[in-house]
């Protein structure tokens, strides 16, 4: 199960587990993010390479308009993961 | 796939990192396998062996062309972020997340073994 909430407060919350079968999916789902936005990632229990790679496609397109995501509450494992892909220099985290 | 993992993998906080690196190594090998695998074989077996001191998974992709895990361009993960692309990391975080991979081709089965040492 995978979800991308929208709260009210213009934040995305990832829920549930962001693998390569959700790619295509999430890829959708996201493409209405264009400004700088809060991903918070609480109940994000597991990602992979594909799900990184829809994050990092994201903060690209992001970045070309001088916006940039900011994400926050990752678990250890998924924290860790950003640290060994190096992302933690591409993206705030919080 | 992750189903089969989840009823067999250990559960418990001990092993919740195992559980974690064991899910990611697989679903970057079978993906790079369904990826790279040339060849007519319409099925990928999956071995899961659990141990006290490891985790050990295989995969075996049948009637396949042989390939070179080494031909995976490496990823550059100090490139600024607009050259940066997801090519390579699976790889990557694969060797960060296990302690042995290992590929074998003999017959025209393509092999992929992963091995995780349980945190006692």
């Amino acid at each position: 199960m995978f979800e991308v909430r929208f709260a009210e407060d213009g934040s995305v919350q990832l829920v549930g587990r962001f693998d390569a079968a959700q790619q295509e999916r999430a890829k959708e789902l996201l493409a209405g993010v264009t400004s700088s936005t809060i991903v918070d990632c609480q109940e994000l229990a597991y990602i992979s390479s594909a799900g990184l790679g829809v994050l990092l496609g994201l903060q690209k397109r992001l970045m070309d308009s001088g916006h940039r995501l900011k994400l926050v509450n990752l678990n250890p494992h998924i924290r860790e993961l950003f640290r060994l892909a190096m992302f933690d220099a591409i993206f705030d985290i919080g | 796939m992750f189903a089969f993992l989840k009823a067999r993998l250990p559960e418990g906080s001990a092993d919740e990192e195992t559980a974690f690196c064991v899910n990611l190594a697989a679903e970057e090998l079978f993906t790079n396998m369904i990826r790279h695998n040339e060849g007519r074989g319409d099925h990928i077996l999956l071995e899961l062996e659990v141990s006290a001191p490891r985790v050990f998974f295989r995969f075996t992709d049948y009637d396949v062309a042989p390939f070179d895990p080494k031909s995976v361009p490496a990823v550059k993960l100090d490139s600024p972020l607009q050259e940066r692309n997801p090519g390579g990391l699976g790889v990557h975080l694969v060797k960060s997340v296990v302690d042995r991979v290992t590929y074998e081709y003999q017959d025209r089965a393509m092999r992929v073994s992963a091995e995780k040492q349980r945190r006692r």
